[in-house]
């Protein structure tokens, strides 16, 4: 194999693969970053300011691409460019076990449209098993991550509220963003409870001074950012990455597998490129996997051979196993009685976020109710560009009319975050039925459903949902009770965890792994567990954290050193 | 290809040169209401049922002090999704529950549903609001998204204003929601 031999090779250039490639060239190593997607600049050919009616099909998708993108959800006509067709990569699920894989193929992967939330874990989180005797704790403390949050809200912009909350470590923040009516009267219910609801931290700028533009409050960032307010690694990592000049960047290029030497140290990658379908390889003293949680795991998976059979970097045995992610039940859509008919004056879907209870269950007392560890509430409220509310309104005609017009203003939405614990028997795997991708790589099999303590965390927040209401004065309209379909939270995590027993985890403390001593993994698939708290802002700080580790090692020539691994935790 | 889809390739290779123009896209552009156009023709609804789904957009949300979805065309809009908007097993239901509704009315009235007095109109859909008929509930529901996705619904009866730039998100400024 000829070509230059890079410093690092990215996979995936999302939120872990935008911290991975702006810190490892901070640092200055010659980095190649490979994305499986074309390069769309949510800045240009940019549809989100349309109205409806502007758009056939009224901004949905037609039956067709509804049927293409059957189990990517989040695909809507705004983002689509940036959504992975069904077809391009297949996966299947046991028949009673129907998973929703959600995937963009874009620079910038899901950042392009994700949600934004931006929370930092805490020790509750990083030691949970030392508090309730479940799983593993994770290898590091929050004295370890700390600096890189810093680092990585410094860089990308979060919008937050300093709040003294032990679980929920407060950040460097702009400004936070007020609440709207409807939430300050759901905060009464909350707090009346003893709870706390506070503004959602979310990674848009808010400040005058910053890189990029402030946020023009015109809502539906899922609609990709046309200003880049918005925090994605293709307006923020990548082009701070290119300004360094050792960034080097291939679009569509499908990373197939890592390859080895006959030392059992990664080489580099094979990938192949979508337009020609030509097969390459690219060299490199590192490898960094990054391609999202499910992705990065099929690679490793992928990556068998006669030294590793059931994958590479999986002595353990725990690779694609305890997969995890957030369970979303008690979705209710209320109405505040004082908000009817009172219109507010300024469109309130500007909001570029919401609001939030943070983890208040089992987080003294880890053994406080009848489950482990716990979940938040997300919260929003007030008027929108589309009043989904008069589906379950009864009846018809004028007074129907009026109905839907005089709750518009009052309605509050609240859903949930809770953890699904890690259990062996969620995993993902090659498809025993050899079925692959148009371009011969193996389809994923998904296998995750939620257990008894899923179930029973499900129950208190239903009923606890309920409560706040009351608590609030606010009339139920509509109460989905039961579980989000798996996949529907697009948290997925815990595929090739990190932890301090080399027996227990694929990853050390640093998401390297510990049998191919050169290879990392800085996505969701290196967490320990998934918490009750959004992902991607930790995945970038453990991103950046590794980036800096790999530079360390290069540094000091130990990155080919097999050996024990230093205990951070 | 229908006219339709035309005028959405139209608005995109406008929109494209908008875009390469000023940069960014121009909100002062007319927003130009696909389904408003004079010539339009029903692709799959014949002039019949075009006219029972007309009538019965109008009386699930009428004419008040703002537009309705007559004035909305939700009938067009409706005809648009019958097209190429729903999946095949939902146009099926769609055009059979409007195939029986017809059929009744043929044989207890001895003409169509939209050639009932308005009261008798009402009654019938009464009756199948109350039984939970499930080709009231389909029209019912695409008669909203037509509606509350229109000019008419959205920027007149709504009083939408979003999609727009804004200096600052003000949030809640009543001191009585905040004691």
């Amino acid at each position: 194999m000829s070509g230059p031999v890079y410093d690092a090779i990215v996979v995936g250039s999302g939120a872990a693969g935008g911290a991975a490639v702006y810190q490892l060239t901070r640092r200055g190593l010659k980095t190649l970053l490979l994305e499986a997607g074309p390069d769309i600049d949510p800045r240009v050919e940019n549809i989100h300011h349309k109205m409806p009616f502007e758009l056939e099909f009224r901004g949905q998708l037609s039956a067709r691409d509804r049927l293409r993108y059957r189990g990517n959800k989040s695909t809507n006509v705004y983002n689509q460019r940036t959504m992975l067709p069904d077809s391009e990569e297949p996966y299947s699920f046991p028949d009673d076990k129907p998973f929703m894989w959600v995937r963009s193929r874009a620079l910038g992967g899901k950042t392009l449209h994700w949600g934004r939330y931006s929370f930092r874990f805490s020790d509750y989180d990083f030691a949970c098993a030392s508090r309730d005797g479940f799983g593993i704790n994770w290898p590091i403390r929050y004295r370890h991550i700390a600096p890189y949050y810093s680092l990585v809200e410094r860089t990308i912009g979060v919008a937050g509220s300093k709040e003294s909350i032990p679980n929920l470590p407060d950040g460097e923040f702009q400004p936070a963003l007020p609440m709207r009516c409807g939430e300050h009267i759901l905060r009464k219910g909350v707090e009346k409870l003893g709870m706390r609801l506070i503004p959602t931290r979310v990674a848009v700028v808010t400040s005058r001074e910053f890189s990029r533009p402030r946020c023009h409050f015109c809502g539906h960032c899922n609609r990709l950012c046309s200003t880049g307010a918005m925090f994605s690694s293709r307006v923020s990592f990548i082009p701070l990455a290119q300004e360094t000049g050792k960034l080097e960047i291939k679009t569509d290029a499908i990373v197939r597998e890592v390859l080895t030497d006959d030392e059992g140290f990664a080489r580099g990658v094979s990938y192949v490129d979508r337009g020609s379908r030509q097969d390459y390889e690219a060299s490199a003293k590192t490898v960094v996997l990054a391609a999202s949680t499910l992705s990065s795991t099929k690679i490793l998976l992928t990556s068998r051979d006669r030294n590793h059979p059931t994958g590479l970097g999986n002595s353990s045995g725990e690779l694609g196993k305890n997969l995890s992610e957030h369970t979303m039940a008690a979705r209710i859509t209320g109405i505040a009685p004082v908000l009817r008919g009172k219109m507010p004056g300024y469109p309130e879907d500007g909001h570029p976020g919401a609001s939030f209870v943070p983890p208040f269950v089992n987080v003294d007392n880890p053994e406080e109710t009848d489950f482990i560890r716990n979940y938040s509430f997300q919260c929003w409220s007030g008027t929108s560009d589309y009043p989904g509310h008069a589906h379950r309104l009864a009846g018809f005609g004028a007074d129907f009319k009026r109905r839907v017009k005089n709750i518009y203003p009052a309605l509050v939405n609240m859903t949930t975050n809770g953890e699904v614990l890690c259990r062996p028997e969620n995993f993902v795997e090659l498809d025993p039925d050899g079925s692959t991708d148009p371009y011969g790589i193996p389809c994923l099999k998904i296998h995750l459903t939620f257990g008894d303590n899923d179930h029973r965390m499900i129950r208190h927040m239903n009923d606890k949902a309920e409560e706040i209401c009351r608590a609030a004065g606010i009339e139920i309209l509509s109460h989905r009770r039961e579980a989000s379909q798996p996949g529907w939270s697009i948290h997925e995590v815990c595929t090739a965890r990190m932890g301090s027993d080399p027996r227990m985890a694929v990853l050390d403390g640093y998401n390297r792994s510990y049998d191919v001593p050169n290879l990392f993994v800085v996505d969701g698939a290196a967490f320990s567990s998934a918490t009750a708290l959004e992902p991607t802002l930790t995945i970038m700080a453990l991103a950046a954290r590794a980036g800096d580790h790999i530079a360390d090692l290069l540094d000091r020539r130990e990155m080919r050193k097999h050996g024990p691994r230093e205990t951070l935790a | 290809m229908s006219r339709l889809y035309k005028g959405f390739v139209c608005m995109k290779r406008r929109e494209a040169l908008e875009t390469i123009a000023a940069g960014v896209l121009s909100l002062t552009a007319a927003q130009r209401d696909l389904l408003a156009q004079s010539d339009w023709e029903a692709q799959v609804l014949s002039a019949g049922q075009a006219r029972t789904v007309d009538v019965l957009s109008d009386l699930i949300i009428p004419r008040t002090e703002t537009p309705g979805a007559r004035d909305a065309h939700a009938h067009r809009y409706i005809d648009m999704m019958l097209y190429r908007g729903l999946l095949a097993a939902e146009r099926d239901a769609f055009l059979a529950g409007l195939a029986a509704l017809d059929e009744r009315c043929q044989r207890d009235f001895a003409r169509g549903f939209d050639g009932l007095p308005r009261p008798e109109q009402v009654r019938l859909l009464t009756a199948m609001h109350d039984s939970g008929d499930a080709f009231f509930r389909q029209v019912k529901d695409l008669t909203i998204r037509g509606y509350y996705t229109s000019r008419e619904g959205l920027l007149e009866e709504l009083e939408y204003e979003g999609n727009s730039y804004l200096t600052d998100m003000p949030g809640c400024t009543h001191e009585e929601h905040h004691q």
